[in-house]
């Protein structure tokens, strides 16, 4: 064989061996549950279908343990915590809660007070809980302003936690569904699965790839249907959004949604959507929360306060903001609409 | 020099090259294949290219699914907060709306680029 002959044949073989490489033979299995008062979806590369399943079903039951122990109200951890603080302004909790709360308030402390896990009575002073069955109204001043205070107004002392004033309520929903996701990649992991992602309710989390690519996350556009941008996501990343565009309700034609500023009480109104990326899942939804509340001006501070550095924030009039990491990592969808980009250095 | 099973080695993977990438490759922005509406006892699949109303029975009662200009949404529900109302319309595969008190989600199927969309 000549050397000629010999070149083209290699180059054969890899054409034909690079071909099959390139491609996604498998689909990852993608499964569905209810759980945490929304839909989970999971999509699992490289694990056979019973392992897959029996993964699945593992981690069904444990988020609908995770959801009744963390609902605010109940006879879960947190609700018979909540009717402790109610009735005699203190509570004894378990260890599980006790870390929980205790991360919580530190995030809290970290972003100057505005993710406030003890937010639970405003929160459902305005029907944002998931008890409340009367309609919506927009509550009255002053009972809003007797509900105002901050992390001091709560205390947590070897798993006794303290209320100093009255309508303290714990409510984790800005923060409950980041601690589930790493639990739920914890044990997707200890049961054998290669590659997953986990989609709580818009909160995602993944680790490993899908075959030979990263798992694509969509942006949701906060205005428009579809997509505003797609991101990557690397080993271990999480991304979640804060958006005021699902949990709302319309009186008199004006807007309200459920990211309630703890500073005023009201709904924050600068921002329409905050999307963030951290290994963290837990102290992400935290972050998105805050700096969905701190608006157009002083996210950036914030962000660096909580150790974020992934940020692409959508303000009320639509301009967009990012940093500088987060602008390497993003791809917007070509919808034809002008979009108003500012990077932000923290 | 080429021989004539050089030749035929080289379309082959040429061949399979081209195969593979119209078989597996799926560009950004996939359009959705159909509608997949699923309730408390039912699993039903429609196509996108008709303009339609379909009522959906659940616990709480009828949940409303529009069709219209190859997009879909949950027009009308009788849950409280309204969630799946607000998502407005769906129009891409992976794209998807649910009411859990009323149990019916509708999702899009199809090629879909992404793997989750955060919200």
């Amino acid at each position: 064989m000549s050397p000629q002959t010999c070149y083209l044949r290699t180059l054969a073989i890899i054409a034909v061996v690079g071909a099959f490489a390139g491609c996604e033979l498998r689909e990852p299995q993608r499964f569905q549950f209810p759980a945490m008062g929304t839909l989970v979806s999971v999509s699992i590369y490289g694990a056979p279908e019973e392992t897959a399943s029996a993964a699945v079903r593992e981690l069904e039951s444990l988020l609908t343990e995770l959801e009744h122990e963390w609902r605010p109200t109940g006879d879960g951890a947190l609700g018979q915590a909540n009717t402790a603080l109610a009735e005699q302004a203190r509570a004894t909790i378990d260890d599980d809660l006790s870390l929980l709360i205790e991360d919580a308030m530190a995030l809290s402390e970290q972003s100057g007070g505005l993710f406030d896990p003890s937010l639970g009575e405003l929160i459902r002073l305005w029907g944002f809980d998931d008890s409340a069955v009367d309609d919506h109204v927009v509550p009255d001043e002053t009972a809003i302003g007797n509900l105002l205070g901050d992390t001091s107004s709560l205390s947590l002392e070897e798993n006794v936690l303290i209320a100093t004033r009255s309508g303290v309520r714990i409510d984790l929903g800005a923060y409950a569904k980041g601690v589930a996701l790493k639990r739920a990649v914890e044990l997707l992991k200890a049961a054998g699965i290669p590659n997953a992602i986990v989609n709580m309710g818009g909160d995602l989390k993944g680790y490993g790839r899908a075959g030979d690519r990263p798992w694509r996350v969509g942006v949701r556009h906060p205005r428009d249907s579809g997509v505003l941008a797609g991101i990557e996501l690397g080993n271990e990343e999480s991304v979640v959004t804060s958006g005021d565009y699902e949990r709302y309700f319309e009186l008199d034609g004006k807007r309200y949604h459920h990211i309630l500023d703890p500073r005023s009480g009201y709904p924050a109104a600068d921002t329409i959507s905050v999307t963030v990326i951290h290994e963290d899942a837990a102290r992400a939804d935290a972050a998105a929360t805050a700096l969905f509340v701190a608006g157009p001006e002083s996210w950036p501070e914030v962000a660096d306060a909580l150790g974020i550095t992934h940020v692409l924030f959508v303000g009320v009039d639509g301009t967009i903001q990012m940093t500088t990491p987060m602008s390497e990592r993003v791809a917007f969808e070509e919808t034809g609409e002008a979009l108003d980009i500012k990077v932000r250095e923290l | 020099m080429i021989s004539r099973g050089d030749t035929i080695i080289i379309a082959a993977a040429a061949a399979v090259v081209v195969f593979t990438y119209l078989r597996f490759w799926v560009p950004p922005g996939a359009t959705a294949e159909r509608v997949v509406i699923r309730g408390t006892e039912i699993e039903q699949t429609y196509s996108l290219t008709n303009d339609n109303r379909v009522e959906i029975a659940g616990p709480l009662g009828k949940t409303v699914v529009e069709f219209r200009d190859g997009r879909v949404r949950v027009a009308e529900s009788p849950c409280r907060r309204k969630l799946c109302v607000h998502r407005g319309w769906l129009e891409r595969a992976g794209e998807m709306t649910f009411c859990l008190p009323n149990a019916v989600s509708v999702e899009l199927v199809g090629d879909s680029y992404y793997d989750g969309i955060t919200f």
